[in-house]
């Protein structure tokens, strides 16, 4: 009797405390959305997707494991799991919202963008392209207006099978041969065996030297970016650049600069800007500046002291975040030039970036490199942080010229908590590497 | 003639500019116990992953279980067990409990042999998956792919982190393995010496191509070590002699050569050099380089 392929992996306490917590922010957010239809719609997607991709995490750790391409009927049984549990999710906020709105959106249509959303977050883990689809779809979602999801409530049969239809086409390729083949070799994310590592091992500028030398670029010897130098320890340390992040920065960057920058804001909703703002700088902190998202086991092989470890990951935390302005520069320049009168809370909203920058540091793993071993409490601490930040966002931006008038105090307070963070930064991450293991980390 | 385990005809892996499995052409029958060898990157893991269908020819036929390796199904997975060069499971769970989820898709799991072959090689069932060293993940990966009786097994590197009584007890256990359930085993290995007593059948892979590809005592009895001790005057710097495959040692009065044993004729050759021979078989560390050198001439 085949049985629990996706249930086994979900029957445990952090899927219990995350239903727990998700489910009564359902009830709150379905509430809250109750009183105009196409909130509530969009209400109980999100909470679905967010299910979604819980259960969808879940489901890429076990398809990336060695066994998950010979256990027999395994994909099929993780398919017929994962729609039993997306049709239960769906109905479970369908009906929350149905209780908590008070003007609840049809059944019928709410089931399905519910399913749909559910399939499409959960299937994105297991899917090779994932990195390309994800920004797209968030792109998709910015783009399509505030008007959509009412043109989309007017048509709910039309909307509810597309949004079916989606969620086969989903599923057909998350849990196709194709997608498992991929999974299974790729390998678990910690490890440092995924397809990404395979990349240049080594920053462009020395790769293109050794192949116009005649040599080639994969597997070439680390040892000359080992030198004593902070500088040459962050260049080495950058190695495992990931394209896709860069990818993923430039083309947000692009569109910034197309779709925002020059346009005025009768043309671009203010919240719709800074909703993007807010999204597109938590998944670059989340993404880009941690000291590597790798295992740190090789790191630790490095000839390096201590001390030098803990300059390097210092030099490299502040030289990320510098990254992600420079790789933003276009988009500020363009947003500056045609909305004049915003630049002063995009500068107050860059300035709380900066602040948070080490929290995020350390919520995404510890700063010799890999995860924290406690996935859940790692979950719980980046939720923590980006609700933070996104209060001390709205906070900052709004309320602190109501606060302090002048520019150059607010310059003065904003420069302050800039370095107190950093020195606080410093000084936690001077005691992680005096006395912590190297390889590895705990919470 | 037993039943055609794999089948390849042409098979050729392209990732890109390398190409990792270059037009092998290849039959495995059992029950027998075939040793994987080669050189690092000759394509051993490329092969085993072909014959259970992660990984897709670029051109050329595969086969498994008399199923196209494309189009593999439950019924041929389930005789399939595979040890692959780097077990990874579910971290979170403890090893019973990975074993326990594993067992739910075999028909014929065997909790028999899960108690005796954990027993057997050492492996803790308490411990959490997160926590086990490299070889307890391999043991891990070795009591997964085994008890479910399967027909065919694939164990990639399956002995290099072992401890040496752990190894020498699983390669006991193999030789069981094929009495009991008739299984075909498919061993790649570096460490030539232990799987020696096991194998009977010997695939050397170089630069993705088949060296060779025959049974093992065949192999043993074309070759033959000559060890060579000078009567009355030295030995020349270098044999010239055409079944001469390779010379291991080389002084003045002594010499150690691999010669091809079906068209050395050892009594000219004593008189031509005036030389006592004392004739040994070759193991497989000996013939390695000589297979591997075949396959690259």
């Amino acid at each position: 009797m085949r049985r629990g392929a996706l249930l086994n992996l979900l029957v445990r306490p952090l899927t219990i405390a995350f239903t727990a917590g998700v489910l009564p922010m359902a009830a709150i957010l379905l509430f809250v959305a109750g009183s105009r239809r196409p909130a509530a719609v969009i209400g109980v997607s999100f909470v679905c997707a967010v299910l979604g991709a819980f259960i969808g995490e879940g489901m890429m750790e076990a398809a990336r494991c060695s066994f998950a391409w010979t256990l027999p009927r395994y994909r099929r049984a993780l398919l017929g799991e994962f729609v039993i549990c997306g049709v239960a999710v769906s109905a479970v906020v369908v009906l929350i919202g149905a209780v908590a709105s008070t003007t609840p959106p049809p059944t019928f249509l709410a089931a399905a963008v519910g399913f749909a959303a559910f399939s499409w977050v959960g299937a994105l883990y297991l899917l090779p392209e994932r990195f390309l689809l994800f920004p797209i779809a968030v792109l998709v979602l910015l783009a399509s207006g505030p008007s959509a999801p009412a043109a989309l409530l007017n048509a709910p049969l039309t909307t509810g099978t597309a949004a079916l239809a989606v969620a086969t086409l989903a599923l057909w390729s998350a849990f196709s041969s194709r997608a498992f083949r991929w999974s299974a070799l790729i390998g678990p994310r910690a490890d440092g065996r995924s397809l990404w590592n395979g990349r240049p091992t080594m920053p462009w500028w020395p790769r293109l030297r050794r192949l116009r030398a005649g040599g080639r670029s994969q597997g070439a010897s680390r040892a000359r970016y080992v030198g004593t130098s902070v500088l040459r320890g962050v260049v080495s340390s950058y190695r495992p650049i990931r394209a896709n992040e860069w990818f993923f920065a430039l083309a947000l960057s692009v569109w910034y600069v197309v779709a925002v920058g020059p346009n005025s804001l009768n043309s671009v909703p203010r919240r719709t800007f800074w909703s993007a703002w807010a999204i597109f700088m938590v998944f670059s902190l989340m993404n880009r500046t941690s000291y590597g998202s790798h295992g740190s086991a090789s790191r630790a092989t490095l000839p390096w002291s201590r001390r030098h470890h803990f300059s390097v990951a210092f030099a490299r935390n502040l030289g990320g975040p510098l990254v992600i302005l420079v790789v933003l520069s276009p988009a500020i320049t363009a947003f500056a030039l045609g909305n004049p009168e915003l630049l002063g809370p995009a500068v107050r909203g860059i300035a709380v970036f900066a602040v948070f920058c080490p929290a995020f540091q350390w919520a995404m793993g510890p700063p010799t490199g890999g995860p924290w071993p406690d996935r859940g409490m790692t979950i719980i601490l980046i939720l923590a942080v980006s609700m933070a930040f996104l209060l001390a966002l709205r906070l900052v931006v709004t309320g602190l010229p109501a606060l302090v008038s002048s520019g150059v105090a607010q310059t003065v307070v904003l420069g302050l908590l800039i370095v107190g963070s950093q020195v606080l930064n410093w000084r936690r991450l001077k005691g992680y590497f005096a006395n912590r293991d190297l390889v590895g980390g705990e919470l | 003639m037993g039943e055609m385990i794999f089948e390849a005809s042409g098979l050729t892996k392209e990732f890109g500019a390398v190409t990792a499995l270059r037009d092998v052409s290849l039959t495995l029958t059992g029950p027998s116990i075939i040793g994987l060898i080669g050189r690092n990157a000759s394509g051993k893991t490329t092969l085993l992953r072909h014959i259970v269908g992660l990984q897709l020819p670029t051109r050329g036929r595969a086969r498994t279980l008399g199923v196209a390796t494309r189009s593999l199904q439950h019924e041929q997975l389930a005789r399939i067990g595979m040890v692959p060069d780097a077990p990874t499971f579910i971290r979170w769970m403890s090893v019973r409990e990975q074993l326990r989820y594993l067992s739910a898709f075999y028909p014929r799991w065997d909790m028999e042999r899960q108690s005796s072959l954990g027993g057997l090689l050492d492996l803790d069932l308490h411990a959490d998956i997160s926590g086990l060293s490299t070889g307890s993940a391999q043991k891990l990966a070795i009591v997964a792919a085994l008890c479910h009786h399967p027909d065919l097994i694939l164990l990639d590197e399956p002995v290099s982190n072992l401890d040496p009584i752990a190894r020498d007890q699983f390669l006991k256990l193999l030789l069981d393995i094929v009495q009991e359930d008739n299984a075909t085993i498919v061993i790649s290995s570096h460490v030539l010496h232990d799987i020696e007593s096991t194998v009977d059948w010997i695939v050397c892979m170089n630069a993705g191509a088949v060296a060779a590809d025959a049974a093992l005592d065949d192999l043993k009895d074309q070759y033959a070590e000559w060890r060579v001790l000078a009567r009355t005057r030295d030995l020349p710097d270098r044999f010239y002699d055409p079944f001469v495959v390779r010379q291991t040692v080389m002084e003045p009065r002594r010499a150690r050569l691999v010669v091809r044993t079906a068209d050395a004729d050892l009594l000219a050759f004593q008189r031509t050099h005036d030389a006592d021979v004392e004739v040994a078989p070759l193991n497989l560390q000996g013939l390695f380089p000589i297979l591997v050198d075949n396959g690259r001439h």
